[in-house]
C-alpha cells in the first residue's frame, strides 16, 4: 500500500504533519518535497500577510482562556498571556500557580511530565567516585538492548499487517518508517 | 584536552558529543526575567562557592564575562566551548571553564546554571560523566529548583524533567549524496530524536553536517535519553559507512576526481569564503575517511572547522579584518596549517 502525496498527487506520502487548529486535529501526507515547502510557505505566511494563521495555531498548542489569561504570578508577576507571548516562564512560583496548564503542555512536549530521572538528593549526595559504575550500567543496558533489536523488527512487522489489515494508513505508515530506520540497508540512486 | 585536538569512537562519522545540564537556583526568577542586580547576587553565590570548594577549584577556572575580551569570547562561542546567549544575556554572567577545556559551568544564560560538555566523536558516557560530576559538586552546595513530581525546573518547558540535552554532531556525506538523508530524519522523528541541518545564524551551512538531538527531557531517566541517542547515532554511522563504500566503489574515478579537485583548491586558494571552505572540507573529509588522503587526519579538519571562523581568524591575524579581509586570511590560514603535511622535504 503505498499513500500518494495530497498535495502534488505524484509521489510517496512518506511524512505526516499533523498540525492543530482550534482544537481539531489536521493531519496531511506529504512527500519529502512538499513537506518541505509545506512549512516554508508557512513560515512566509506568518512573516508576511497571515498572522491569523499563526495565532491559530498557538491556541492549538495552548489551551486558550481569557479569564485565566488574568491571572499572575504573585512572585514575579508573569500571567499567561505573557507565557503565550514569549513561550518562557517567570519563576519558580509559576509551576504552582499554572501547574494544570504547564502539566499539559509538558505532557504534550514529553509524552509525560513525570520525572523518572536523577533526583537532586541522589545527585547531591552521590559520591564522585560513581563515575566508572555509572557507565558500565549504561553498556550494560545498552547490550540489552542490541539484543533485542531483532524481535522488535519482528513485533513491528506483525503490528503493520494489523494496520494495514484495519486500513489505518498513518498508523501503517509509521511502522514502516520504523521498520525502515531497524533493518534497512542502504537504498537509493546514487546522484553524484 | 579540548575536544577537536582529540579523537573519539566513530569519528569518522562523528564530529562531536555535546551533553548539556540544565539547572536553575531557589530563590530568583528565571533569566528571562531576572534583573541586573539579581543576575549579579546569583553570580557572586556560585562565586562564592567555587571560592570555598577545593575540588571546584582546582577542576575550573572562574571568569565574569565582561573580564575576558570580546575576540575571546567569540573563540570560546566558535570553539563550541560558550553559547553565544550568555555573551548577549545583558546580565552578569560567568563561566566555570575545566582546565582541561573540555566542560564549562555558564552561569546566567538561558538557566542560571547550564554544565556543558563536549567531546570529539560519539562520546555520550564521557560527557555526560563530565557533566554530572560537575553537577554534583555544585549541587552539594547550591539550592537547585527541583520538583519530585516534574523533576528540575526551567524558564524553558522544553527543557524540564532531566534538564539533560544530548547533540551529536554528524557528517552525512554518504546519506545526503545517495538521497537517503530524508528516510533518516523522518524515521528519527518517531525515535524521539531530531536529525536536522547545522545552521549558523539562521542560514543552514553547506557541507553535510548534521545534528541528532533528543526531542524530550521528561519521562525518561538520563540512561535511557543517552543510549537512546548514542544508538541512532551508531546506526546513522554504520549506513552512512555502507553508503561511502557503495559510492566509492561504484563511482571510483568521479569520487577520486571529486576528492582531489577540492584538496588541490583548499591547498592553493588565496581567497576562500567560509561557505566555500565548508564544501571542499566536505569532500576532503570524504578523501581522509576511505583512505584517498593520508597526509593528516579527520584531527586536522576538525581544527579546521573550528579556526576559520571570524574570530579564529581575527586572532590569527592579530587584527581586526573586514569580510574581504577575513576571505584572504581564511585562505592564509588554511595554506599554513595544511603547508607542513605536503612538504616535499619532511
Amino acid at each position: 500500500m503505498i499513500m500518494i502525496c495530497q498535495k502534488c498527487k505524484v509521489r510517496e506520502a512518506t511524512v505526516t504533519i499533523t498540525k492543530l487548529i482550534h482544537n481539531m486535529q489536521i493531519t496531511m501526507h506529504l512527500c519529502p518535497e512538499c513537506s518541505k515547502n509545506f512549512s516554508q510557505g508557512i513560515q512566509k505566511q506568518i512573516s508576511g500577510v497571515n498572522n491569523i494563521l499563526m495565532s491559530m495555531m498557538d491556541s492549538g498548542t495552548m489551551p486558550e482562556d481569557e479569564n485565566e489569561d488574568n491571572l499572575s504570578c504573585d512572585k514575579c508577576g508573569m500571567t499567561f498571556a505573557d507565557f503565550r507571548k514569549k513561550g518562557t516562564v517567570g519563576c519558580e512560583e509559576c509551576y504552582n500557580v499554572y501547574r494544570e496548564k504547564f502539566e499539559s503542555i509538558l505532557k504534550r512536549l514529553h509524552g509525560s511530565y513525570r520525572h523518572v530521572g536523577l533526583s537532586y538528593e541522589g545527585i547531591k549526595h552521590a559520591a564522585p567516585q560513581k563515575s566508572d559504575s555509572m557507565e558500565s550500567k549504561l553498556l550494560k543496558k545498552d547490550q540489552i538492548k542490541q539484543e533485542s533489536v531483532a524481535e522488535q523488527i519482528g513485533n513491528l512487522k506483525k503490528a503493520l499487517e494489523e494496520a494495514v489489515e484495519r486500513e489505518e494508513y498513518e498508523e501503517a505508515a509509521k511502522i514502516r518508517d520504523m521498520i525502515k530506520i531497524m533493518e534497512d540497508e542502504p537504498t537509493g540512486g546514487i546522484t553524484l | 584536552m579540548i575536544w577537536y585536538l582529540n579523537e573519539g569512537k566513530d569519528d569518522d562519522v562523528v564530529v562531536f558529543t555535546m551533553v548539556k545540564l540544565s539547572r536553575n537556583i531557589q530563590g530568583y526568577s528565571f533569566p528571562n526575567r531576572m534583573d541586573q542586580s539579581d543576575s549579579e547576587a546569583l553570580l557572586q553565590q556560585v562565586k562564592g562557592v567555587y571560592d570555598q570548594d577545593d575540588e571546584l577549584k582546582n577542576r575550573f577556572h572562574f571568569r565574569r564575562i565582561n573580564d575576558i575580551s570580546e575576540t575571546d569570547r567569540k573563540i570560546l562561542v566558535e570553539r563550541q566551548l560558550i553559547s553565544p546567549e550568555i555573551i548577549n544575556s545583558g546580565l552578569s554572567a560567568g563561566i566555570l571553564l575545566d582546565k582541561n577545556e573540555t566542560s564549562v559551568v555558564m552561569i546566567n544564560e538561558e538557566d542560571h546554571i547550564r554544565i556543558q560538555s563536549i567531546f570529539c566523536g560519539l562520546e555520550t558516557e564521557a560527557a555526560w560523566e563530565s557533566c554530572v560530576s560537575a553537577d554534583r559538586l555544585l549541587a552539594r552546595h547550591l539550592p537547585y529548583m527541583y520538583d519530585k513530581e516534574l523533576g528540575f525546573l526551567s524558564g524553558y518547558l522544553t527543557t524540564v524533567g532531566t534538564g539533560l540535552q544530548i547533540t551529536v554532531v554528524m557528517h552525512l556525506p554518504g546519506m545526503v549524496m545517495t538521497g537517503n538523508v530524508d528516510n533518516i530524519t523522518t524515521a528519527c522523528e518517531k525515535l524521539n530524536v531530531s536529525l536536522k541541518s547545522v545552521y549558523e545564524f539562521g542560514k543552514k551551512l553547506p557541507g553535510n553536517l548534521y545534528v541528532l538531538t533528543n526531542k524530550i527531557t521528561s519521562g525518561e531517566t538520563e540512561e535511557n535519553l543517552i543510549t537512546g541517542i548514542r544508538n541512532v547515532a551508531k546506526q546513522i554511522a554504520d549506513q552512512e559507512r555502507a553508503l561511502r563504500m557503495l559510492l566509492l566503489q561504484q563511482n571510483t574515478l568521479k569520487m577520486e576526481d571529486r576528492v582531489y579537485r577540492a584538496l588541490g583548491t583548499f591547498l592553493n586558494a588565496r581567497i576562500m569564503s567560509y561557505e566555500e571552505s565548508l564544501v571542499l572540507m566536505n569532500d576532503i573529509r570524504l578523501g581522509v575517511y576511505t583512505g584517498m588522503i593520508r597526509n593528516f587526519g579527520i584531527r586536522t579538519m576538525n581544527e579546521l572547522l573550528t579556526s576559520i571562523k571570524p574570530a579564529g581568524l581575527q586572532q590569527f591575524k592579530e587584527k581586526p579584518l573586514i569580510s574581504v579581509e577575513r576571505d584572504i586570511a581564511r585562505a592564509e590560514m588554511i595554506r599554513d596549517k595544511m603547508d607542513k603535511y605536503f612538504r616535499k622535504d619532511g
